[in-house]
Formats: C-alpha cells, structure tokens, sequence
C-alpha cells in the first residue's frame, strides 16, 4: 500500500511536470483568486479594527449647568453608575473643565478674553459616560431624557460619532459585496482552469491509462494522480499567495500605521496569523480543485 | 476455465455483434477463434475482459460469474486475463524494461519483485538482451514479445491475443504464435484471435468459427475453413 501511495504521488508528480505551462496557469489563476480574498478577507479585519478604535473613542458627555453643585453631580454619578449598560463614568470638575478649554484654546484671543470679562468660570461640571456596547447609548440619553436630571443639563454630545460609524459600516460593507463577487468570479474560473487542466492531462495520459486498465491496476490507483495533482495546485498556490501577500503588505503597513493611532500593522496581523491564514486557505483552495479534479475524473476517466 | 452460456451482445439500435453464443474452453486449451472482420471476435474478447457487458447469457472465468462483475472488481479479472494486440499498446517513452515494469508497478508490486521478474519475463519471450530499448528501436516481432512478456507479468490463468499477428511478417507471425504455444505448454490457457489462415492450419489445435455472431463450427484440431 505505501508503495503504491508513493507511486500515485510520483506520477501525479509526472503528470505535473508534463503539462508544466498549464499547471502555472492554473497556478496563477489559484493565486489570484487567493489573494482577491485575503483582501477581502483584510478588508474586514481593517473595518473591525477602524470600529472597534472609533467604539472605543466615543462616548457621552454630559455638561451640567453651572449653577449644579459637585454634590448633585456625583449624587448623579453614583446613580447612573447603578446602569448595567454603562462600562465606566468619569467626573470633570467645572476647574478641569476650564483648564482643559484653557489648554486647548489659550491661544484663542476671543475665547480668552471673553473668558476675562466674565469674570468668573462659566462652565460647570460633566460626566463622561462609556457604555459597554456602542447600541446601549440611545439607551443611556432616552434614560437621561426622562429623568429628574433632565433640567440640570445644559448640553451633551454625542450624534456625530454615531454618524460617522454608520457611514464607515456602509461604506466598508459595500466594498466588500464587491470584493466577495471578484472572488466568486475568480473561484468560478478556478474551478473551470483546474477542470480544464485535469481533462487534458487525462488526455495526455490516455495511452497510459488505457494500459494500466488493461494490466489491472486498481481504479484507486488511475484516478489517485489526478486528484493529488489538484492537492499540488492547492498547496503551490497557497504557498506563493502567502509569500506574495507579505511583500504586498510591507507595501500598505505605512499607509494602515498613520490611520490607526493604536499601532495596528497589518503585516504584524498577518505574521501572527499566518498558521491559520495558510491553513483556511489551502482547505479551501482545496475543497475547490479537489471538487474541479474529482469533476474532470468522473466525467472523462472511465474508471 | 471459460464459459459462455447464451451470451448476447446487442448495440443499439438493432445491431448483434454477438449472438446466443455458448461455448466452454477447459483450462489448458489452445483454442483459435476465426473469422472475417465483423463477425464479433473483438466483442467476444471484450466480453471476457468485461470490457463490454454482455445484453443477456452468462459468462463464467475460472469459476467467476463475470456477468455483471463490477467495475471495482475489473482489475483483479484483467490480472488473471493477459492480454495482448495487434498494435502492441507498448508506452512510447518507456523501455521495454519500463513497460514490462509498468504492469507489475501500476498494481503495486515493490521494487525487488519487479527487479526480479521483469528479467525473467524478457528471458522467457527471448528478449533478455533488449531490456533498455524503447519500442521506436524495436522490430514488430520484438515489440510484440514485450506486449506478451507484459501480459505475463501478473501470471495470468489466461492469455488472449487478439490479432497478435495482424501486423507482422509470416515467419515473425509463426514465431509469436509458436512463443504462445510454449505460454501454453507451461498450462497457460491462451485464446487467440485470428484470419490468418496458415497459422490456424498449422496449430492443428481447437478452432472456434464465427460469422455474424453465431458459432458456426467448433473443432478439436480443426482449421480455417471459411
């Protein structure tokens, strides 16, 4: 038996070799369609990334009116705290608060001296809630909206970071229905090339499958080459994708590195995933030449 | 060692390349089957080697029932069937040797089996010397003792030559069949397809004549009568 598998390797090797040109394009034709998804497929780790740093960036603030002592504010804090949606609430005391307008905008002439005729600290104390999941914000406001508090508030922000996620989820889900469909087309062509390529080596081989039928050799034994002839283009494949991708990442880190301010390198991504990436990749390259091979073999090895 | 029970092979639409055909061959025999082109001595040879599946009858190979054999049981059939043609199905790219090897190969044999018997096979076709040469540097007669020391190669209880001589010189045509007759001597049933005329009077062995499908003589040491 191990003679015989060492065998189907060595002439699946043969077939490999004599039809060496198209063996390349279907190898090429394997890479491409490879590498359309693991753009697609990075596409989505950089989507997830770029809403799980803006998830994190957001959250509500609310300004108190001036005239609202410390006190309410963090009798308020403490009752709020009593919310399960909500992951934590830091308190801005009003001198904070005019210390960070003062950081952030002392060189604004008019804020300064508006700040110096009045005089006095115009603003008051705020709370700074996250929620533990970005959905339970409206929940939080509605909350906020029908409680006691309501007419302590002066003002709260929130909708833009909101507006911006969804225009980001929009935007990225529609490139990636393009994406999935550039694969899908790639896939189809896989499946027709790798058909294709199995027919003509069964063509090839013709004579000498006649012969191995006419000696008895087991069934197994004819189509065995064939199909590991499509486990060799899946392996090939997976193999020059993967070292094509890192060379084309080096290419696009820079571009990721000054987008996300956390340090998120996708070459760093890809390196710690490469064990997964190359196995989910050849499983599945391999399910599609297998199933184009096994097609090929049914339909013109009369075994 | 074979039977034929009624055997009918019909194509469509209406077309009987074999018709309610019964004969039995013993084990040992030298049988000849002749006939003019068309009368269904390749379908009959197809029959045996399942090939072809026979529209209605029986046929039985060393106590198999090969009617309806199926395909996963047709290599171990074709081991005990060696079969050899006219046009000598040799590999172009392999050596005699290759060739021979290639039988013993495809059905797993290891490599010292195959170093030990290939050399025997060509000694006993007469070839010995002839191991390395691919068939292209082969004269008809030698190609043809490759084609026979392959069909060996598994120790086959049958041989069947389908127009082993078609392409060859009388006196080559003689030699081959007189290399058959030594197979047989060795207890080898062989069935041999022919018209060749001067070969089958000469065997003086069982004749088998067809025409359109039927059998229509069946002689111990008969001759080519048609």
């Amino acid at each position: 038996m191990f003679v015989s598998i060492f065998r189907v390797f060595r002439f699946a090797g043969r077939n490999f070799w004599r039809n060496i040109w198209l063996a390349l394009a279907t190898i090429s034709i394997i890479i491409l369609t490879l590498i359309s998804i693991s753009f697609v497929e990075l596409l989505n780790v950089l989507t997830q990334e770029a809403v799980a740093t803006i998830k994190d960036r957001i959250d509500i603030s609310i300004y108190f009116k001036p005239e609202v002592t410390p006190e309410e504010v963090i009798n308020i804090k403490r009752k709020l705290g009593q919310l399960e949606q909500i992951k934590t609430i830091t308190y801005v005391s009003r001198a904070d608060s005019l210390k960070i307008l003062e950081d952030k905008h002392g060189q604004d002439v008019l804020i300064k001296e508006s700040l110096q005729e009045l005089g006095t600290n115009p603003l008051g104390d705020t709370l700074v809630i996250k929620a533990n999941d970005i959905g339970y914000y409206p929940v939080i406001l509605a909350a906020l909206e029908q409680s006691q508090y309501k007419g302590l508030i002066e003002d709260k922000n929130y909708e833009d970071n909101q507006a911006f996620l969804t225009k980001i989820n929009s935007v990225t889900s529609k490139v990636k229905k393009i994406g999935w469909m550039v694969s899908g087309v790639f896939a189809i062509v896989a499946i027709l090339i790798v058909f294709n390529t199995i027919r003509i080596a069964i063509y090839t081989k013709s004579e000498e499958i006649g012969v191995m039928k006419l000696v008895g050799a087991d069934n197994w034994f004819i189509r065995a080459p064939f199909l590991v002839e499509a486990v060799l283009y899946a392996a090939i494949g997976t193999a020059l994708t993967m070292l094509l991708l890192y060379p084309i990442l080096e290419v696009i880190d820079p571009y990721i590195l000054s987008f996300f301010d956390n340090g998120f390198s996708l070459v760093a991504y890809f390196v710690s995933h490469l064990v997964a990436w190359v196995l989910w990749h050849f499983v599945g390259i391999l399910v599609l030449t297998i199933t184009a091979s096994s097609l090929a073999v049914g339909r013109y090895l009369d075994v | 060692m074979i039977i034929f029970k009624g055997v009918t092979k019909k194509y469509p639409p209406q077309v009987y390349a074999v018709d309610d055909i019964s004969l039995h061959i013993k084990p040992g025999e030298f049988v000849s089957i002749v006939g003019q082109s068309g009368t269904g001595k390749t379908t009959l040879i197809k029959l045996l080697i399942a090939e072809e599946r026979a529209t209605c009858g029986r046929i039985v190979v060393g106590g198999w029932d090969i009617t309806h054999v199926k395909q996963s049981q047709r290599p171990y059939l074709r081991r005990q069937i060696g079969v050899i043609f006219q046009d000598f199905k040799l590999l172009p790219k392999k050596t005699a040797f290759e060739n021979i090897a290639f039988a013993l190969e495809v059905c797993g044999k290891s490599d010292q089996i195959i170093k030990k018997t290939v050399p025997q096979l060509l000694r006993i076709v007469g070839l010995e010397e002839m191991g390395k040469r691919y068939p292209r540097h082969l004269s008809g007669g030698e190609a043809q003792r490759v084609a026979i020391a392959r069909a060996l190669a598994h120790r086959p209880k049958i041989i069947v030559a389908d127009e082993p001589t078609g392409n060859l010189d009388a006196i080559t045509g003689r030699e081959i069949v007189d290399l058959l007759k030594k197979i047989n001597n060795f207890g080898t049933t062989v069935v041999l397809v022919t018209h060749d005329r001067d070969i089958v009077n000469a065997l003086k062995r069982r004749v088998i004549t067809l025409d359109a499908g039927h059998v229509v003589s069946d002689k111990e040491e008969g001759r080519y009568v048609l």
